[in-house]
């Protein structure tokens, strides 16, 4: 299944080290992993993009983040957030991404920057429930192709688009 | 080609994912002589064997970096940040 | 119509339960599910499938292994599939190729008795005289030469699919050494894939059915059992992933392997790659040993055993040692007809054989009687010559290994003396060799490889024991040994003599061909494949490169040793472009608007990977409405940027010929960036929204250029400043026209009057209720606003602003339009009028140069250019009629190029032809005359220095 992801706000917080800028708001961050928020009631998941970059996703309505000594850019619009949901996930990622995406290789909460249908994405590993998912953070324009791309070559693979509510509990 | 780059944030990936960026090179400084100018612009080591070199990952985290690359049999032997060069 | 079946038997693949349906050349057949097109026909008595390439010679299946070109026909409009690998279907229409009228009446069959005119190399001899004959020539030789038809017409669906598979191991060849060595990888906790051509795994094994010796798992099983064995065993393996009827097609650097799998392209990221491609028969050579029922023993064999079809009633196999042996006993086992063996040479006793098989021993072949079908051997036996009546040869020679894929990964192959073959001899580090391609034919050795080679691979990458290893290299060395002991010698190649003695069948060369080619003086084998074509055909060497290797030591006297084999490459077997090309996914950029434009017009533009509206209405009314009334671009295809850090500005400084530190807060400028060789790379603006924070335009199509710049220069030094792409962020319009402000007015309460805002300022101020940037530039030459939004709200705005704006005569304007517009102002476009030669100075941008700066990039090449002076310069240029050049015609003078025409439109509004060119400092002063070349003739044309419209540029500071 295939789900778009929303509305999530998304703030990309730049430092010279993402680390020691998020550590003491209670934000933990890994440069390849997908963390959330620490305790201090912040709504944000941390999803480590760089050792200089750190993008903070929360549900909507969020109030923008204060990082000092951060620079804090909002790309709540600028990024698309999809979900492939399902045991044939992998089968169907095989087919649009180089990414090795395998069970032992791309463990829960992992996160890489690949491409996805010859477009740059971010790609998180976010299991729920037991269930496998996919998470996939895209620019905004690029985002309908990926969608459609995505359904034409999962297709066989039986892919179907889903609602918001197949991604509730 | 289809050698694999690896880089310090994502790992070994396909080239293809990434954007060659030259060999590292020092940018002369502003009063240096027309020649020096020029050799910076135009003329390259282009070494068979060890080369130090600069890539963008733009498939991937959108990062420079640099690596020792073996031109003659394309294998990286090296890849970190740069470190003010 | 006969019927060739055999009774059925353990180990066949067919289900004579059910029928299907074809037709060859328009006669109806059937077959069974689990056939091959090859092996239906067989089945049904018809032989002959093709005509060869040159001589026209009747072909009938040799190989049946998707090796040779004799069966290569054309299926449902594909031209060359091969008959003999693919499966037969229900309703299939086969047709045969490179025969006309028909396959069993070709008319250029008189070629094969033409054979003195086109000897080698005959098209360099004998069609250069007469000239004038040479359309004629190429008339014909088009029409004759080629196999297969293609119908342009035909669109079929093929639906290729690319799959990125990642393993430790990779394993090439699902026989015994392929299978055995997946399991020892798989079990030790390597990702192991296997890949293997035919529809089931275990290789040679699957055609044979006397027991198997040499491991465990199998031990004393016949061949089909112990196939289905390892079948069983590699599914029950947790780790392996199979792909079956799947060839690599090559392996490429950083140990990637190509596999192709009907329309599926795998690519495969291995850690370590096992060669386990087995050894291939190859043809004999005497004269007409091309005859149709001259085959390889394994294809009798796998006709009998795998289809049950007889491939004849009185079938001669021919040996040269043990292996060959060993392939009479599983025919005799397999119930083929043989009535007689010739054994060329291996000096082995001969084994017991049913009473009826006549056995000769140390005969020469000499000819293959018969046209349509082999009718007989005619052999010498010491001074006798005798013909050994036939209906089906099988030639069962000593093996070749299959080494392509080592070679083309870089390893090399040499002629082992003892083994009497071409084998690896010096492997790439990731790839190991096991089986029957290391040119040793012996069970227990095989799979005591194959074992070896999978433990190896799972230790170099850190899985596995040393102790395992230990044990699996001594058994496989005594398996070596014992192998070796009993390995026949090599038996010299033998030609005895015959115009038709076929070494490439692909291309029809025959032994006196190659013979004269070395005589003429090609005698490397490099030079002498290219000047007779041998392995340039459909099987690429597989059937010839070792006789053609021999042969040529042979005539050359060079020895063995030191002979090389021609260049390996890919594809090691066909693969379709489409399934190459794969899924077409091309990218697609659309703005948040994309839905509005859509409603509004079908004429779009692609830039880069953006879809913009190109025109709404026409040119001209677009044109109007901007100039007269008020119109609204989108624009968010503009590539954007976020500098920000205590050091923005003096970043930008660096970047820039001009200065953006001294930038208020509250102000926009004008910026193009140069490279250290003066280069004009970009032009765009730069507004500062902050202390710390500015917001950079670009071109559509350069954000990821400048992106990628801005970031090199700041990696690895310690600047405060980041950079963030947030092109897809902001959606952003263009409001233009003298009428725009009261448009503006009307969605925000921020004082937007000439006064608080004028030209060149900027504000973030919320817009029809969205939070906005408002830049006050003009690209156009009118009053004008540059709105950002985030683009959640860009459909939103347009709705509120064509709303606001309707009474007013607010109008959607294109590309195209747009295009006009600016070139009515002379706006040059970087990238259209300028291009990877273009410096600022000559550009028309020396104004943005700030001479008083501290170092920047581009300011020596800068300094340079202008202390010589320009040589040229970018101006306009006028016409009063309506000829428009194209863009890039030349500007002449005196018949020499001197320039040329970087934009060039019609202008509805102004009533004439504007443009910009590059032409000589010397010509460039206002009013004079320059030359543009057109398609057919030249049109004179005035220089134009200031804007053809608004020249003090009133109308955009209103």
């Amino acid at each position: 299944m295939i789900v778009d992801v929303g509305p999530l706000d998304k703030y990309s917080v730049k430092a010279a080290s993402a680390a020691r800028v998020l550590a003491p708001l209670g934000l933990p961050f890994a440069a390849t992993e997908l963390l959330p928020g620490g305790p201090g009631g912040s709504t944000f998941d941390v999803w480590g993009v760089a050792p200089d970059e750190a993008l903070l996703i929360g549900a909507a309505p969020t109030a923008p983040p204060t990082v000092p000594n951060a620079i804090v850019t909002d790309l709540s619009s600028g990024l698309s957030a999809l979900a492939l949901v399902g045991p044939r996930s992998r089968s169907i990622l095989e087919e649009l991404t180089s990414l090795d995406v395998a069970d032992r290789a791309f463990v829960d909460r992992a996160i890489a920057s690949a491409p996805l249908a010859n477009v740059r994405v971010i790609i998180a590993r976010h299991d729920l429930v037991g269930r496998t998912r996919f998470v996939i953070l895209v620019d905004r324009d690029l985002a309908e192709y990926v969608w459609a791309s995505t359904l034409a070559v999962g297709a066989r693979h039986g892919l179907q688009p889903g609602g918001a509510m197949v991604l509730a509990d | 080609m289809s050698f694999l780059v690896p880089c310090p944030q994502c790992g070994p990936r396909d080239v293809y994912e990434f954007r060659f960026g030259g060999e590292t090179l020092r940018r002369p400084s502003p009063d240096a002589t027309p020649l020096v100018w020029t050799n910076y612009r135009y003329m390259r080591v282009n070494r068979d064997g060890n080369a130090r070199e600069w890539w963008f990952h733009r498939l991937g985290c959108r990062r420079w970096f640099v690596t020792e690359r073996d031109t003659v049999r394309n294998v990286v032997s090296a890849s970190g940040w740069a470190t003010g060069d | 119509m006969t019927d060739e079946r055999l009774p059925p038997a353990d180990g066949e693949v067919i289900d004579r339960g059910s029928r299907l349906r074809f037709t060859f050349d328009g006669k109806g057949h059937s077959g069974h599910p689990g056939d091959t097109i090859g092996s239906a026909l067989a089945a049904r008595g018809v032989r002959m499938l093709s005509r060869s390439f040159k001589y026209h010679r009747p072909r009938a299946l040799l190989c049946c292994d998707g090796r040779c070109p004799n069966c290569l026909v054309e299926v449902d409009g594909i031209p060359n599939v091969r008959a003999c690998t693919a499966p037969l279907r229900e309703g299939q229409r086969v047709r045969s190729q490179n025969a006309w009228p028909s396959l069993a009446f070709d008319v250029l069959a008189i070629t094969d008795r033409l054979d003195r005119l086109l000897p080698i190399g005959f098209y360099y001899k004998t069609f250069y005289r007469p000239r004038r004959l040479w359309p004629l020539y190429e008339k014909v030789l088009r029409r004759v030469a080629g196999l297969g038809r293609v119908d342009i017409t035909a669109r079929p669906d093929l639906a290729p699919r690319t799959r990125h598979l990642h393993c430790d191991v990779a394993v090439v060849g699902g026989g015994p050494a392929g299978c055995i060595a997946a399991l020892e990888a798989a079990a030790a906790g390597a990702r192991v894939v296997l890949v293997d051509d035919q529809p089931a795994l275990g290789g040679h094994l699957r055609s044979r059915s006397l027991p198997v010796h040499g491991d465990a798992r199998i031990e004393g099983l016949s061949g089909t059992r112990a196939a289905q064995r390892l079948g069983e065993l590699i599914a029950e393996q947790p780790g392996i992933e199979t792909l079956i009827a799947a060839t690599v097609f090559g392996i490429y650097e950083g140990t990637l392997l190509g596999v192709n799998q009907g329309q599926t392209v795998a690519r495969i990221r291995a850690k370590r790659i096992v060669i386990a491609t087995g050894a291939h028969e190859r043809p004999a050579l005497f004269d007409g040993n091309d005859r149709p029922g001259i085959m390889l023993g394994t294809a009798v064999l796998r006709l009998a055993r795998l289809h049950g079809v007889r491939s004849g009633h009185q079938v001669v196999a021919i040996v040269d040692d043990g292996y060959g042996w060993s392939i009479v006993a599983e025919l005799v086992a397999a119930r083929v007809a043989l009535t007689a063996v010739i054994d060329i040479g291996s000096g082995l006793p001969t084994p017991e054989l049913p009473p009826g098989i006549e056995v000769i021993r140390g005969a020469a072949i000499l000819e293959g009687t018969g046209s349509r079908r082999v009718t007989g051997l005619r052999i010498r036996v010491g001074a006798a010559e005798r013909l050994v009546p036939c209906d089906a040869v099988a030639v069962s020679l000593r093996p070749e290994p299959a080494t392509g894929l080592i070679a083309q990964d870089g390893g090399e192959r040499r002629y082992d003396d003892r083994i009497g073959e071409f084998v690896a001899a010096r492997l790439s580090d990731a790839v190991s060799v096991a089986g029957d391609v290391e040119g040793i034919h012996d069970d227990a050795h095989t799979m005591a490889s194959g074992a070896l080679a999978g433990l190896e691979a799972a230790v170099a990458i850190g899985l596995g024991t040393q102790d395992a290893i230990a044990a699996a290299r001594t058994h496989r060395a005594a398996c070596r040994a014992s192998a070796l002991a009993r390995h026949g010698r090599p038996v010299a190649l033998d030609a005895p003599g015959g115009r038709k003695q076929f070494v490439c069948l692909c291309e029809d060369v025959t032994v006196k061909e190659i013979a004269q080619g070395i005589e003429e003086g090609f005698e490397d084998l490099e030079t002498l494949k290219r000047y007779s074509t041998l392995t340039m055909g459909p099987c690429q060497g597989k059937m010839c490169q070792g006789l053609a290797t021999r042969l040529r030591a042979t005539l050359t006297g060079e020895t063995l040793a030191a002979a090389k084999l021609t260049t390996a490459r890919p594809p090691f077997q066909p693969v379709s472009l489409a399934a190459l090309a794969g899924p077409h996914l091309e990218p697609v950029r659309r703005t948040a608007m994309h839905g509005r434009h859509a409603a509004l017009t079908d004429r779009w533009i692609d830039m880069g990977d953006w879809k913009r509206p190109h025109i709404y209405t026409s040119v001209e009314e677009e044109c109007r409405a901007v100039r007269e009334r008020v119109a609204i671009i989108d624009v968010s295809t503009l590539g954007k940027l976020e500098v920000a850090g205590a050091d923005a500005g003096s970043f930008l400084d660096w970047l820039h010929p001009n200065r953006f530190s001294d930038l208020k807060i509250g102000r926009v400028r004008y910026r193009a960036m140069c490279d250290d060789a003066g280069i004009v790379l970009d032009d765009g603006t730069v507004a500062r929204l902050g202390d710390t924070r500015f917001f950079l335009s670009t071109t559509t199509g350069t954000i990821d250029a400048m992106e990628q710049w801005l970031t090199w220069w700041l990696a690895g030094t310690d600047r405060d400043a980041r950079v963030t792409n947030v092109t897809a962020q902001y959606a952003a319009v263009n409001l233009a026209g003298p009428r725009s402000r009261e448009v503006l007015e009307r969605l925000t309460e921020t004082d937007v009057s000439k006064a608080a805002l004028p030209y060149l300022a900027a504000t973030e101020a919320p817009v029809a209720g969205v939070p906005a940037i408002i830049l006050r530039i003009g690209f156009v030459g009118e009053l004008s606003y540059e709105i950002h939004v985030p683009s959640d709200f860009g459909g939103y705005l347009w709705d509120q602003l064509t709303a606001a704006g309707a009474d007013l005569g607010i109008t959607p304007f294109g590309v195209e339009a747009q295009r006009v517009l600016r070139l009515e102002k002379q706006h040059a476009i970087v990238g259209q009028d300028t291009d990877g030669l273009s410096n600022p100075v000559e550009s028309g941008m020396s104004w943005l140069v700030k001479a008083d700066k501290d170092d920047f990039v581009g300011r020596e090449a800068i300094a340079a250019v202008t202390a010589r002076g320009p040589q040229q310069m970018l101006v306009g240029f006028e016409l009063p009629e309506r000829t428009v050049p194209e863009e890039g015609a030349a500007v002449i003078r005196d018949g020499r190029l001197v320039g040329r025409v970087t934009s060039s439109k019609w202008s509805p509004y102004l009533g004439k032809t504007i443009g910009m060119v590059s032409i000589p400092i010397e010509q460039a002063a206002d009013g004079s005359e320059i030359e543009i070349r057109l398609p057919v003739g030249t049109v004179r044309a005035r220089v134009a220095t200031k804007p053809f419209y608004d020249p003090a540029g009133l109308r955009l500071r209103m």
